[in-house]
This record gives structure tokens, sequence and C-alpha cells, in this order.
């Protein structure tokens, strides 16, 4: 029991925490048709920005802690609201590849402001005591904090639902990822709809960053590490599908993590045959519908 | 506004090309060729990117060499200079880097993060006739019987070096524990330190039997997964080799920690240049034993003292790491070699480094005729201390002996 009971909540832990970093990047793609390299900068500037919050010489609580991840994404969302209207609006009405140079130009800033900051020595953030451990359920031997990188990824997952499904700024979205200039004929902003979809996805890699800090070194190679895999998510969910992010990240997850246990001489293959054989039989992803328009679905 | 959907993907492809190809960061290739009272080394190293801690680490090293050598005179009468270039921790780029010192008359050049570093530009030294010497990577293959690469040096330990020295430390400390797991990256020198674990255990009298053999891809981030398989089933007699080192060996220990990983078996042995990583990680380092080359004190000469005094004052909010210990004995072999050839020039370098004896850190250092620098090596027993300043102490250093040639 154990032995399948592990992995898959490993692997949906992993995923989930995934899931974080990638559902960012998907309302960038899908709605913006950005694609956003800073992404794993903003990534990385929430997991630094945690780090300096939540350290100290003193003993570290839970609530501090918590309130350190939140204050990370938010200082993080701040700034991408800034480059937002900084750069971002400005290459709305270019060639993608302009947006590209600029976005991996924004990464490379973004390393560099990480470096003058922190230095190129590695940095380690903490995780209080009562998260570090592990809890019995039954047989099983549940570390905490992937029980709470499970739950807080649940309520983003719900709440970015909630917001592209239940609000009038997600059928703004919605009407702007099908059509922008129809949607702007009917006066929708895109503009300011597009400001506060980047900047909750910035948001979103923040928190992201800073839920993972706990787990990782800290160094500023960090941004690379974790966005090509975020990349990669989007790409077998399926374009600015919000809902295929959701599975593939899961999908990945649980992948790795059962590959690792029973087949391990093609673990180090496993995801990248799961996206190869999605691609060859999905094209456009898991949760592609096939039409010919990236959209928010 | 519509975009295909095709046109994107093929965006993010380019763009994922650009990610895996562009590490960030620049390079520093200093000024032309050295004048003639000068003799420069080129120092090739990540400065950016997955390894851009270990460049600038060795560097430090390096640069405190240079220093005492140049306050005491020089070589031949001649200043040293470093001339830097960021690889990116990119093969590609260490060959290029190789060639463009080349062609500036710098043909004497160390650092390199990793052994596909050290291939690269070992292959590119030898079409030009500069020289590699290696301060980081330990593969075996570029000093294999057969296989020895003629531009090729290493200062740093080799697979052999880490592996002999962990068998001894077994057979003299935990002999008693005869079933082994392994937790490393899934790469060639992962494996080829793995096998020669074994090899050494065995052939210092510990006949051990395997159980959980877990390698993890050499660029994974999330390493649960392998942290889980390699518990699977494990006695508290058993012991764990885990051949990762840096960052990866930090992840291990922070990933792990919610598993009690380090707290399951007898033992575990850890091999490679971890330092920066436990200063960052304080009191989150775990009980364990790592083999590597450097221990304040652990050495007992005069250069080993005047090198921790030196870095101190030059470098005063940067602890020593093994790195800069590999970064100071490349220096000081170049201008033991430099010294005995009479010429600063790459063939008769390469030729004087043969069987070069000299005097470093670590004490007397020969380079034998598989062109490696052997010394002791040293088990630094790791232990958690929230009294101590850093969080952690090493309370027992080993010196083990230097695997044969």
């Amino acid at each position: 029991m154990n032995s399948v009971a592990l992995p898959a909540i490993v692997g949906l832990s992993s995923g989930l925490l995934l899931f974080l970093l990638a559902s960012g990047l998907t309302l960038t793609f899908g709605v913006m048709g950005i694609v956003n390299f800073a992404h794993g900068g903003f990534f990385m500037i929430g997991a630094y920005t945690a780090f300096e919050l939540t350290s100290g010489d003193g003993g570290l609580g839970v609530a501090q802690f918590a309130m350190g991840v939140v204050a990370a994404a938010v200082v993080t969302a701040a700034i991408g609201l800034v480059l937002e209207r900084l750069v971002f609006a400005r290459l709305y009405a270019t060639s993608p590849i302009y947006t590209l140079l600029a976005t991996y130009a924004l990464l490379l800033m973004a390393q560099g402001a990480v470096v003058m900051k922190w230095g190129r020595l590695p940095q380690s953030a903490p995780l209080p005591d009562g998260l570090s451990g592990s809890v019995d359920l039954g047989s099983l031997s549940v570390p905490v904090y992937n029980l709470v990188c499970i739950a807080v990824a649940a309520v983003v997952a719900v709440g970015l639902f909630a917001v592209v499904y239940r609000t009038r700024l997600g059928l703004e979205a919605r009407a702007i990822a099908m059509d922008r200039s129809m949607a702007s004929a009917l006066g929708i902003r895109f503009r300011l709809v597009y400001a506060v979809l980047f900047t909750l996805g910035v948001f979103l890699a923040g928190l992201a960053g800073a839920m993972q800090a706990p787990l990782t070194q800290l160094t500023p190679s960090l941004a690379h590490a974790y966005v090509v895999m975020g990349f990669a998510i989007v790409v077998i969910g399926g374009l600015g599908s919000v809902t295929g992010t959701l599975v593939a990240s899961l999908v990945v997850g649980v992948t790795n993590a059962f590959a690792v246990s029973f087949a391990p001489d093609i673990s180090g293959y496993a995801v990248y045959a799961v996206l190869v054989v999605v691609l060859v039989v999905w094209p456009g992803g898991l949760l592609s519908r096939g039409a010919p328009v990236v959209d928010l679905h | 506004m519509h975009i295909k959907r095709g046109a994107l993907a093929s965006v993010a492809a380019v763009a994922a090309l650009l990610l895996g190809a562009c590490g960030g960061g620049g390079s520093d290739k200093g000024s032309d060729s050295g004048s003639d009272d000068v003799i420069k080394l080129g120092m090739i190293g990540p400065y950016s990117g997955t390894y851009g801690d270990i460049g600038p680490s060795i560097e430090r090293g390096a640069q405190v060499a240079v220093d005492q050598l140049n306050a005491d005179g020089g070589v031949l009468g001649k200043k040293i200079e470093l001339v830097k270039v960021d690889d990116q921790g990119d093969p590609e780029k260490s060959a290029k880097a190789v060639y463009d010192l080349d062609s500036k008359d710098v043909n004497l050049t160390f650092g390199y993060a990793i052994s596909p570093n050290c291939t690269s530009a070992a292959q590119a030294a030898s079409r030009v006739k500069s020289l590699v010497m290696s301060a980081s990577c330990s593969s075996e293959a570029l000093i294999e019987k057969g296989g020895l690469v003629s531009s090729f040096f290493r200062v740093a330990p080799s697979d052999n070096m880490y592996e002999y020295a962990s068998g001894q430390l077994v057979a003299d400390e935990y002999s008693s524990v005869k079933t082994w797991n392994v937790l490393g990256p899934d790469y060639e020198v992962g494996h080829s330190l793995w096998d020669r674990f074994q090899q050494y255990t065995k052939e210092a009298g510990v006949d051990i039997k395997v159980h959980n053999e877990v390698f993890h891809p050499l660029d994974a981030s999330d390493l649960t997964p392998h942290i889980t398989a390699v518990l699977k089933n494990v006695k508290p007699d058993e012991g764990l080799v885990i051949l990762d080192s840096s960052s990866a060996m930090a992840n291990i220990i922070k990933q792990g920690k919610a598993y009690d990983l380090f707290g399951k078996f007898a033992v575990v042995l850890n091999q490679g240049s971890w330092l920066p990583q436990a200063y960052a990680l304080k009191k989150d380092v775990p009980e364990f034993w790592n083999v590597y080359k450097w221990a304040s004190g652990a050495y007992d000469n005069a250069l080993a003292a005047s090198f921790e005094k030196d870095f101190a004052a030059k470098y005063p909010d940067v602890k020593i790491d093994d790195s800069n210990v590999n970064g100071y004995t490349a220096v000081r072999a170049y201008a033991a070699a430099i010294e005995k050839a009479g010429s600063a020039d790459g063939e008769a370098v390469g030729k004087a480094l043969v069987g070069l004896s000299f005097d470093s850190i670590e004490g007397k250092v020969t380079i034998g005729d598989n062109h490696q620098a052997t010394f002791a090596m040293i088990a630094r027993h790791f232990k958690p201390d929230a009294s101590a300043p850093d969080g952690f102490v090493i309370d027992k250093t080993v010196s083990l002996p230097s695997a044969p040639e």
C-alpha cells in the first residue's frame, strides 16, 4: 500500500507546486499571448524575498512564515505591475519575438539584481519547526509541508477558476482571448485587463517561489531551473488552458514520482516521454480545443 | 488579437532553446597577451548559470596564490596575472574560451566546473598547445590508461581518490555496516563513483551488499521522489552514500529533512565540495561524513597557515571552501612548473608538470604520469550544533591516503 500511496502523495505535492508556477505562466500565455521568460525571474524574486523576510537569528513561527510567504508574493506582484506598465504595455502591439527578447532581458536583469542584493553564494530559506516534521496517515508518514503545499495549491486552483469563470474580469479576459479587437469594440478595456491578469500571474510566480524556497538552495540560477519545467507543463496542458495546466502539473509530478519508484532506469526521461506522447496524440496539448486562437478555458 | 497556436508554440520552442543556450552573465577576458614582465594564467569557469558560484570560488583561492607569489618576486622574475573568462558552465563555451585565450597568447588555463567542461576544454587545448588544469571536475576518463589527454592536468581529487578514501573510511570506522544504498546523479561520473566505492570498499576488506540504487537527473530540482525511493525498506544498520555535491547536496538535505533521511541510516557518506552550502544551511546541516580535501587545521604546514591568514585578510566576508583550495593549488602548480621549465610556454610547462612535486596547502603535492595530482584526502564529520556560530561543527577530521595511480 505504502509503495503506491507514498509516490502518489509525493507526486501530488510536487505537481501542485509546479502548478503554482505554471498557472501564472499560462495566464500570460492564454490571454496576452506572451511567452514570458521573466516568469522564472519573478519566481526567483519571490523565493529570495521570502528568504529575506523569514530568515533571522530567532526561531521562525508558522504565522511569521505564512506572512513572509504572502508578503513575498505581494512584493513580487508589485514589481510585476511596475514592469507591466513600463515594459510589457509597450509590447502588446509588437511581434512576439520582441516580447520574447524583452522578457529574456528581464530575466537576466532579475538575476543581476539578485546577485547584487544577495551575491552568488547559496542561501537557504528556513522552514518553521511546526512545518518541518511529518504526520502519520495510517502507516504512511507524510511531510507536513507537502500537505501545506497541496492545500495552498488547491486554494489557488479554486480561486483561479473562480476568477476565470465567476467574475467580470474572467469574462472580459476570455472575451479578449477570443478576439481582442471585438472585445475592445464592445468597450472592454483590454489594457486594464492585461495589467490585472499579468499582475495576478506574477503574484502566482512569487507565491510559487516563496513556497518552494524552504525546499531548495537559493542561487541566481534558480530561475532557469524551474521555468523550463513550467513551460513544459504549459505545453503539455495546452497553451492557455488553466485546467490543462492543472492536469499537466499533476501528470508530470505523479509520473515522475512513480517512475522513480517503479522504473528508475527510465525515470530521467519519463516526463519528457509524456511530453512527446502528448504532442503526438494531442498536438495542441492535453486540454486543447483545437481552435486556432489562444483561449482561456 | 488572434494569435496562431502554431506561431506561439514555435516562439516557445525558440525561447526554450534560447534559454538553454544562454546562461546569462558575461566575461572578463582582460587585456591582450601579456607583456614581457607578466605571465598570464587563464581562469576559465562558470561565473553565471547553474554552477555560477564555482568560478568565483576557484578564482578567490587562485588570487591569494597569485598575490603571495607576486609578493615574493613573482615567477622567473615576472608577475603573475589572472585572466578570467565566464564559460557559464557550458562545455562549448569552455572550448571557445581556450581558443580565445590562445589567440591572446594565454596558454596556461585552469578552473572548469564539471567533467563535460574539462573534456571539451582539454580537446580544444590539445589543438592549440594550451594546457587545461582542472580545479573541480573529477572524471577518470581524461586520465585513464589509453585515454590520457596530454593537455589535461588535475589538482582537484579524481573519482578514484574520492572512492579510495571513502573505502578506507568505511574499513576504518564502519566495517560493521555491510549493506549500502546510493543516491547520486545519473550521469557518467555518478555511476563511476558508485562502482569505485563498491570496488574499493571490498578491496579494503569490507564485503558490502547493495540495497537501493537511486540515480536522479543531473538537473533535477525536485528530489523528493528519489529520496523516498532510496528510503524504501531500509534498516537502521544500513549505510547511505550520497554522490552529489554543492547545491544538489543541499537540496537533498532540505528535501530529505521531513523524511529524516540522515537519521534512517547508521552512517551517511558524501563526497565533494559543499562548504558554501553548509554555511547557508547552518543548523539544518545533518550529521554525516563528507570526503574532500580541506578543513581548517587539517593540514599542518606553513602554506596552509598563510593561506588561511591571507584569505581572511583579502576576503573578510567569505569563508574558505574546497574550491578556493583547488584554485590556490592550480596556481602553485603552474608556478612550480614554469620555474622548472624556465618558460611559460604551454608545451614546456606541460612537460614540466609531469612528475612535478611542489608545496601547497595539502603539503607536498605530486603530479603523476597520469597528470593527476595526488595528496591526502580529508574526511570531515559534520554535526549540527545550535551553539556554534555556523549552526554546525566539523567535530572530526580524518586524513586518508591518496589512491594508488
